[in-house]
């Protein structure tokens, strides 16, 4: 594979995760050239670092129906690729510790019923028929069967692979250095190995968003936040579902919880009780995960699965969510023309990816917009209009 | 003081020299520690400074980063298959 950058494309993509692997491999299918860079190594920041859980459940109802097309679309992808990613429809229980829990998660249940989706209450007992090993003093769980997760690496090259087959010319290493704006409009990108002319160009760099738009002026609200895990020392087959915190009647403030196995056999697991503040520039470091964060999320597993006191642990990481004012990615257009953004993952944006690569090669394209587009336009921000 | 240690890797008796990382005496038998459970894939040392955990196998009953461990007299080392 060449080392040289073209000089020209209809389209470059700026950061090679997730988001921005998904939105070249569209655009490439969508008979656009196009070049993705990425700063360091393709997947090997946030998505890498990700839990990558792909699902509908107690995430906001208006991204419903985006939700429910980006899992099938998953689903898809994992069919017609060969199952290149680990593609592991587990389903998703969320625990539920305290009675007055339980009024929380019927309302979303509800909420989620009347979308056409079948998420259901479980008893402690119907929950072991599902995860024999869950045996800790919950008194409910909600379990929604189509959740699903994949292994975020393999899953970013899977869709490299598949777009640079399509047309995609890939780069790591390959940091963005300007953005070249004449008059209103873009018409390249600079970088360390040259530039590159071109007239549609797309931030899809998650943390690392807002300093990229700033080179073309133009202030986004995306800000960094710390989340990490802890891996064990690899198990039999322990663990079979996706295992989270259902939404508290406490609020955020009383924590989030996810808890998995890959296929590899390690058990993943994270409890976020008190998240890390975050200062500028934090993205740009590598931090141990804190203490207070390993003792609850041991905490957490060995309380839900009392059996699992005596495994050994393996590893630990920290990663840099991008994270919006509403939760919700910004996904679209901004000023100056030939500008648009796919980046605020909010700690859940892996399941939307090939929804953003659609979203954005219509935009790019000028096709016509899918309903949903909308609730990611960046115009709904002050200050951030194309 | 003898220049060589007497080390025993899943049962079977390797000759070490004194002094030297568990990890140089393991990628001495053979690079490929173990391989992946999923692919198959051989897998060896990758950092060699006992972040990754990339080595870690058994040392008398107790997990160790080979690569940080230095080699004793009739240390029983299980590496995982």
């Amino acid at each position: 594979m060449s080392d040289v950058l073209p000089r020209s494309a209809d389209v470059v993509i700026v950061g090679g995760g997730i988001v921005g692997t998904a939105v070249a491999r569209q655009l490439a299918y969508d008979g656009l050239s196009t070049v993705l860079l990425e700063g360091q190594a393709f997947g090997g920041a946030v998505s890498g670092a990700s839990l990558a859980c792909l699902g509908t459940h107690m995430h906001n109802l208006q991204e419903l129906d985006v939700l429910v097309e980006a899992c099938a679309h998953w689903r898809e992808l994992s069919e017609s690729l060969g199952d290149p990613f680990e593609y592991n429809h587990s389903g998703q229980l969320r625990f539920i510790m305290r009675e007055e829990d339980v009024a929380v998660a019927r309302r979303w249940i509800d909420a989620e019923r009347a979308h056409g989706l079948p998420p259901e209450l479980l008893s402690p007992e119907a929950v072991r028929e599902r995860e024999p090993l869950l045996t800790g003093p919950i008194v409910a769980a909600s379990w929604s069967p189509g959740d699903a997760t994949v292994n975020p690496f393999l899953a970013v090259r899977a869709l490299l692979a598949d777009g640079r087959r399509h047309g995609v010319s890939a780069f790591h290493s390959t940091p963005v250095t300007g953005l070249t704006i004449q008059g209103d409009r873009v018409t390249g990108v600079q970088t360390a190995k040259g530039p590159i002319a071109v007239g549609k160009i797309v931030i899809a760099a998650g943390p690392w968003s807002a300093g990229l738009a700033a080179m073309a002026g133009v202030n986004v609200p995306i800000v960094p936040r710390q989340a990490q895990c802890l891996a064990s020392v690899r198990q039999p087959p322990i663990i079979r579902t996706v295992v989270g915190a259902c939404e508290s009647a406490g609020g955020v403030e009383s924590g989030y919880t996810q808890i998995q196995q890959a296929r590899s056999g390690q058990v993943l697991f994270n409890t976020v009780v008190a998240p890390e503040g975050t200062t500028p520039g934090a993205e740009n470091r590598i931090n141990e995960v804190p203490l207070r964060f390993v003792r609850d999320s041991i905490q957490t597993l060995t309380t839900l699965f009392p059996s699992l006191a005596d495994i050994l642990m393996l590893r630990s990481w920290v990663r840099f969510e991008g994270v919006t004012p509403d939760d919700r990615f910004l996904a679209g257009k901004l000023p100056p023309e030939g500008l648009y953004i796919a980046a605020g993952d909010n700690g859940t944006g892996f399941c939307r990816a090939p929804y953003l690569g659609r979203l954005i090669s219509r935009l790019v394209r000028g096709v016509a917009a899918a309903p949903s587009d909308a609730l990611y336009d960046p115009a709904r921000f002050a200050g951030v209009s194309a | 003081m003898s220049r060589f240690v007497k080390v025993l890797v899943n049962g079977e008796i390797v000759m070490a020299q004194a002094g030297v990382s568990l990890g140089s005496v393991l990628h001495g038998r053979s690079p490929a520690l173990r391989h992946s459970p999923v692919e198959l894939q051989p897998r060896g040392l990758y950092c060699g400074m006992g972040v990754c955990f990339e080595c870690l196998v058994m040392v008398d009953g107790r997990p160790e980063r080979a690569c940080i461990t230095p080699v004793r007299e009739g240390m029983a080392v299980e590496v995982q298959p």
